[in-house]
């Protein structure tokens, strides 16, 4: 009577209905003081002056501290480490810091930061990556401004398209998406006379927040302790950023001996903190009669900002998936990640794959009209079924549920391609993949640590390196430890995330968790569990027993004996019941002149189908219905499951429909705020299908993959696809505005 | 009651007074001037008038020839209010559709006047019921016609001593809707409004007013439609006819929102729906 | 200025500025944290709280406003029996994800349940139009508040 595959309720729900104080703005220590940030006002200047004369005359304030109070390396450490902590000489973005001030009080910092008087020489900014890319004059990296520059070389080329009855060549754009999480970024840096320091905050990646502060501030690893409080949201946005946040409070914390509490302003969080890629794509692709696709050729250009951050890594899983889930023998892929004078962009849900998967599932669609097939049965031909390769080569032996999350889709919603319907409405399809975990282009990082506990009381405590951050990671990995013991779910508590508790255990991205820190901490459940069925052979009198665990009790036949029995004989034995875990993922590889290797360990897929409904008069787009079927491996909790979906989905519809982070000739963000950055609330709300499919990937503990992001990134296709099958209009551009169609329809 | 920061005035007499004092801002609701002053952090706030305590402006009463609302009536009131529904439908229509229900609790009409946003959603209908706000100051009392109120965005020819103390709306029967478009279905500022109200004699339509919301400077009056609406019976081809009008009369521009031509458009795709749903009802 | 209201049922007397937020006198002066900043321009709804019985954003009334009145919190709502299967059903239906938005959404649901003991999908989305979430796609919570609406009917009986 296990826990895994159930329903249960989340075990870190409790708490948060009531509105416990555990978000990092909650927190309040003894002595503590504010900071807030001085930043650049232009997008590429040099320094003339800094004077904080004035802002260090406002009542309350502490100090003002730059790049010559930093005791270690002015550099925040991700992959390529060119990005400075605080500005020296050159600001490359609007927003960039130059200065932390710190304060007795929250508004006094932040007024003072904002007359501290920045004088500086504005130089000519680069803001469209297609003109950055090799620009002559200006270089804001290397000498060509490209970040990386990757490759997929498939096949030959000019022969497919030779024998393609049908090419279609389109070229595609996405924008800024901003990750709008509810809790604004939140950290606090708490000094300890011992030398050491605390910090607390909200996060996603508590090792790499340590990495950084002991780098500026020149300190071992040993005395600096990151510890994650309840994140407010992060899906990426709260990968590296608090890294910046966490030096941001460091700093004047180390220097001054008191804690230090810092908080983005909601319109400082827009301007300055990392977002989605925005994306340009030119793709072609062809088909043959038969509805093969024989050849498919992109250039896939991402605007990195000013500094390369996460740039390369994204580039890497939107380069793996820039064919989508097909069988394609001839395939050529050319991607950059480019360097601009905006804010540096990062990970947001999907990584570089939701804005090339826009042109790939658009251009599927636009390929089936061409040769006069129906998306679905196109689709039927060409996604990849086990014993296929994808495009970079890679053999799909396992786990594959791509044509049953299609299967599922058009059950569940009773569609076919020849349903007749209103005028108006319109139905679109899209099929997707992801790879879980890191893949090649993060594998140094593919390690994970756990810890177990099991106390004389039965209670378990555990501890992983990866963070929950509200997509349920604390239950989902309770269930795994209730089962592996097999102990009752609520003797299982998680401890919150601490770079003290467990070994550099990686970042939580790439919807790694579940099958990282579970299989990590199924290694150490058999540990204890070794000893627990050690000692109840001992207690039994058997040599070699048939004895089972379940639910608080070791049976062998008839007898029974409770847990709590065997746990107190293993404690006056003195024998141990605690362990630690570790697991490292299987292997990947990447050829970097060809793109080919087994890019993953393993992939999970998804099929969506929307419904939607425009308005032919005033261009708006309503989303009626999405059907959303995910293969997952296995759903450790499929409540969870759903609302990953669901709320996944959502995004993807804002994605699609009303999302979009601007900036003027300036490089300034115009919509910094709720109420010009569009998110959907209630009432935007399309009814979401979420479905489930499962087929176990062996690896994935209790048979999970990971599937967090997959979500997202299908839904602004399928959307688009659906538009054109309502009205026959094809959007190219996100977001598909009523303006943009109302214009296309006009035109019609 | 009067601190370092704020002056909460117990009754009028004592709110105008303070309305004379200079660097002082007036807050009703505060849902438009909390949300500006959020950002305003490099310099000192002006200090802030709670009209909050003074209940003589949060009644909703019935004159012989007018409805009078107080200028601190909320939003969530209008939307329930018999006597609005009654007299002022389309303010009710408007009040309903804006923001959310925690603004709506807030927000007051009094306040949304005064911030004289050309896409504040209660100004069209204000203005197609013909409505007259009463001004005052600590000496004097004036009578203003809502359009001749408005100088440009965010610009009114309030004095810095005057509250608007009254909105006046004739007791006139009328037949018509409010209508927007908003960036999504819930807390959207309108890209586009129209407001209508028309009255009908022996078939014809003896008056019309239509008013224009996030197409110009200020709120306007499609002058041009009404008159082609004044007159003649209500059909589908006066109401293409008049909808191409009204949007032609509407000077909008491009903005983060959305651009020109398509609320241009809009207008005329509103106004005929609104106008076809008055033609099926009667 | 001196301030008199009630709060979470209890009267409180206060002396502070006029000018400071109801946002920042629940959760600096009161340590009150359940209430939540999420953008401090009423956009979001994550500071939600009830005043005479409707909901509001915290982050735009003044102190000086709530002179006389009654305060409602999350901390209130959560120990109030009345209201003991709201936060029941939004823990069963899984409509807390990452918890920031859930005191909010919760207020709004107490006020909303208060007036219309049996709301429909549309009247549930209106009444929590105000409150953002980006986590849960709203799915669950909708759920939650008639999961919520069912139950209190049921402890009726």
């Amino acid at each position: 009577m296990g826990v895994v595959g159930k329903r249960v309720a989340r075990v870190e729900g409790h708490e948060r209905v009531g509105g416990a104080g555990l978000f990092a703005d909650d927190l309040k220590f003894h002595g503590m003081i504010h900071a807030a940030v001085v930043r650049s006002p232009v997008a590429r200047g040099l320094i003339r002056k800094l004077d904080f004369r004035r802002a260090l005359k406002v009542p309350g304030v502490k100090g003002v501290f730059t790049f010559k109070d930093i005791p270690g390396k002015n550099c925040v450490p991700i992959v390529i480490d060119d990005q400075p902590f605080l500005a020296e000489k050159y600001v490359n973005y609007v927003g960039e810091p130059i200065a932390v001030v710190v304060a007795e009080s929250r508004k006094a910092a932040r007024t003072a930061a904002s007359i501290a008087g920045v004088g500086i020489n504005e130089l000519p900014a680069l803001l469209d990556p297609l003109k950055a890319r090799n620009h002559r004059a200006i270089h804001l990296f290397g000498d060509d401004n490209i970040f990386r520059h990757m490759k997929i070389r498939r096949g030959d080329m000019e022969k497919a398209f030779a024998n393609c009855d049908v090419i279609i060549e389109n070229e595609y754009r996405t924008p800024y998406q901003e990750h709008a999480y509810i809790e604004p970024q939140a950290m606090i840096a708490i000094p300890y006379p011992d030398g050491s320091i605390e910090i607390r905050g909200s996060m996603q990646c508590p090792f790499y927040v340590r990495k950084a502060v002991t780098t500026i501030l020149d300190l071992p690893e040993s005395k600096v302790r990151v510890v994650q409080c309840a994140t407010g949201g992060g899906f990426g946005g709260k990968e590296d950023v608090p890294s910046l946040l966490a030096c941001q409070a460091a700093l004047p914390a180390w220097k001054l001996g008191v804690p230090v509490k810092l908080v983005y302003d909601r319109a400082e969080d827009m301007i300055s903190t990392s977002k989605r890629h925005p994306g340009w794509i030119h793709y072609k692709s062809g088909a043959t009669k038969d509805g093969v696709l024989r050849a498919v050729e992109a250039e896939y250009v991402i605007d990195g900002g000013a500094y390369s951050t996460l740039s390369a890594v994204v580039l890497f899983r939107g380069t793996v998936h820039a064919a989508g889930p097909y069988k394609c023998e001839n395939v050529k892929v050319d991607s950059y990640a480019v360097a601009t004078n905006k804010v540096p962009t990062g990970a947001f849900r999907g990584f570089g794959s939701p804005q090339i998967l826009f042109a790939v599932e658009s251009q599927m669609d636009q390929l089936a009209e061409k040769l006069g097939i129906n998306p679905l049965e196109f689709r039927r031909i060409n996604i990849l079924r086990k014993g296929d390769c994808t495009v970079t080569g890679q053999k799909i032996e396992h786990s594959i549920g791509l044509e049953e999350t299609l299967d599922r889709v058009i059950q569940a919603s009773g569609w076919s391609p020849s349903t007749p319907k209103e005028d108006g409405v319109g139905f679109g399809l899209s099929t997707i993949f992801y790879g879980v975990g890191l893949g090649a282009g993060g594998k140094h990082l593919a390690r994970t640590g756990a810890r177990v506990m099991l106390h004389e009381d039965g209670s378990v405590l555990f501890s992983v390196g990866t963070t929950e951050i509200g997509q349920g990671m604390a239950t989902v990995l309770s269930q795994i430890v209730a089962d592996e013991l097999s102990v009752p779910l609520s003797w299982v508590c998680m401890t919150p995330t601490d770079t003290s508790r467990v070994p550099d255990s990686g970042p939580t991205v790439a919807s790694r968790s579940t099958t990282m820190s579970g299989n990590a901490l199924k290694d150490a459940c058999l540990k204890i569990w070794g000893v627990l069925h050690d000692e109840a052979a001992c207690m039994l009198g058997q040599m070699t027993p048939e004895i089972a665990f379940e639910d608080g009790l070791a049976m062998c036949g008839d007898r029974k004996i409770p847990l709590l029995d065997i746990i107190k004989s293993c404690v006056a034995k003195r024998r141990p019941l605690s362990a630690e875990g570790w697991h490292i993922s299987p292997p990947t590889s990447f050829d970097s002149d060809t793109g080919q290797g087994d890019a993953y360990v393993t992939y999970a897929y998804a099929s969506n189908l929307a419904k939607v409904k425009v308005d032919r008069e005033t261009g708006e787009v309503t989303v009626l219905k999405i059907w959303s079927a995910h293969d997952v491996g296995k759903a450790i909790n499929p409540a969870l499951a759903e609302g990953q979906i669901e709320g996944g989905t959502l995004q993807g519809v804002g994605f699609a429909l009303m999302e979009e982070m601007k900036t003027d000739d300036k490089g300034r963000i115009i919509n910094p705020e709720f109420s010009t950055y569009i998110i959907p609330t209630a009432k935007d709300q399309p009814e979401i299908v979420p479905i489930i499919v499962e087929h176990p990937y062996p690896d994935g503990p209790y048979g999970a993959k990971g599937f967090g992001e997959q979500p997202l990134m299908g839904i602004a296709p399928a959307i688009a696809n659906a538009v054109q099958d309502a009205v026959g209009v094809r959007i190219r551009d996100l977001p598909l505005t009523a303006e943009k169609i109302w214009q296309r329809l006009k035109k019609k | 009651m009067i601190d370092q920061d704020t002056i909460s005035p117990s009754n009028l007499r004592q709110a105008l007074a303070a309305r004379a004092r200079p660097n002082v801002a007036v807050v009703a609701g505060g849902t438009d001037i909390l949300v500006r002053l959020h950002d305003r952090v490099d310099r000192p706030w002006p200090k802030l008038l709670v009209l909050d305590g003074i209940k003589a402006l949060g009644k909703i009463t019935l004159h012989d020839d007018f409805v009078s609302i107080g200028p601190l009536i909320t939003f969530s009131e209008i939307e329930i209010s018999p006597i609005i529904k009654k007299y002022a439908p389309q303010l009710a229509q408007a009040a309903t559709v804006a923001g959310s229900v925690q603004i709506r609790n807030r927000a007051t009409i009094g306040g949304n006047i005064a911030n004289a946003s050309p896409a504040g959603d209660l100004i069209p209908p204000l203005y197609v019921l013909g409505v007259t706000l009463e001004l005052s100051s600590a000496r004097a009392k004036r009578l203003v016609s809502i359009e001749k109120f408005f100088v440009g965005p965010g610009k009114t020819i309030l004095k810095s001593n005057e509250l608007i103390t009254a909105i006046r709306i004739p007791k006139i029967k009328s037949i018509g809707f409010f209508l927007r478009l908003g960036t999504r279905q819930a807390l959207a500022i309108s890209k586009v409004s129209v407001a209508a109200a028309l009255r009908l004699k022996n078939g014809r339509i003896s008056d019309a007013k239509i008013a224009l919301g996030a197409v110009a400077p200020t709120v306007i009056r499609a002058g041009f439609a009404e008159e082609f609406l004044r007159g003649n019976r209500l059909d589908i081809a006066l109401i293409h006819r008049a909808a191409e009008t009204a949007a032609s009369e509407a000077r909008p521009i491009d903005d983060i929102r959305s651009i020109a031509a398509y609320r241009k458009e809009m207008v005329a795709v509103l106004m005929k729906r609104g106008l076809m749903k008055i033609l099926e009802s009667m | 200025m001196k301030l008199r209201f009630r709060l979470n049922g209890k009267f409180i007397a206060l002396e502070i500025p006029g000018a400071e937020r109801l946002i920042d006198l629940l959760r600096e002066r009161l340590d009150l944290v359940g209430t939540k900043e999420g953008c401090g321009k009423g956009e979001c709804g994550a500071c939600t709280v009830l005043l005479d019985g409707k909901p509001v954003c915290s982050c735009l009334i003044l102190a000086a406003q709530v002179a006389g009145r009654e305060i409602v919190t999350i901390e209130g709502v959560a120990a109030d029996k009345r209201y003991a299967q709201i936060l029941n059903a939004f823990e069963e239906t899984g409509a807390v994800q990452c918890g920031y938005c859930s005191p909010g959404m919760i207020v709004s649901t107490a006020a909303l349940l208060e007036k219309d003991r049996h709301p429909s999908n549309e009247e549930i989305k209106r009444a929590l139009a105000g409150n953002l979430c980006r986590c849960t796609g709203y799915s669950k919570i909708i759920e939650a508040v008639s999961r919520a609406s069912e139950l209190m009917a049921q402890d009726q009986k």
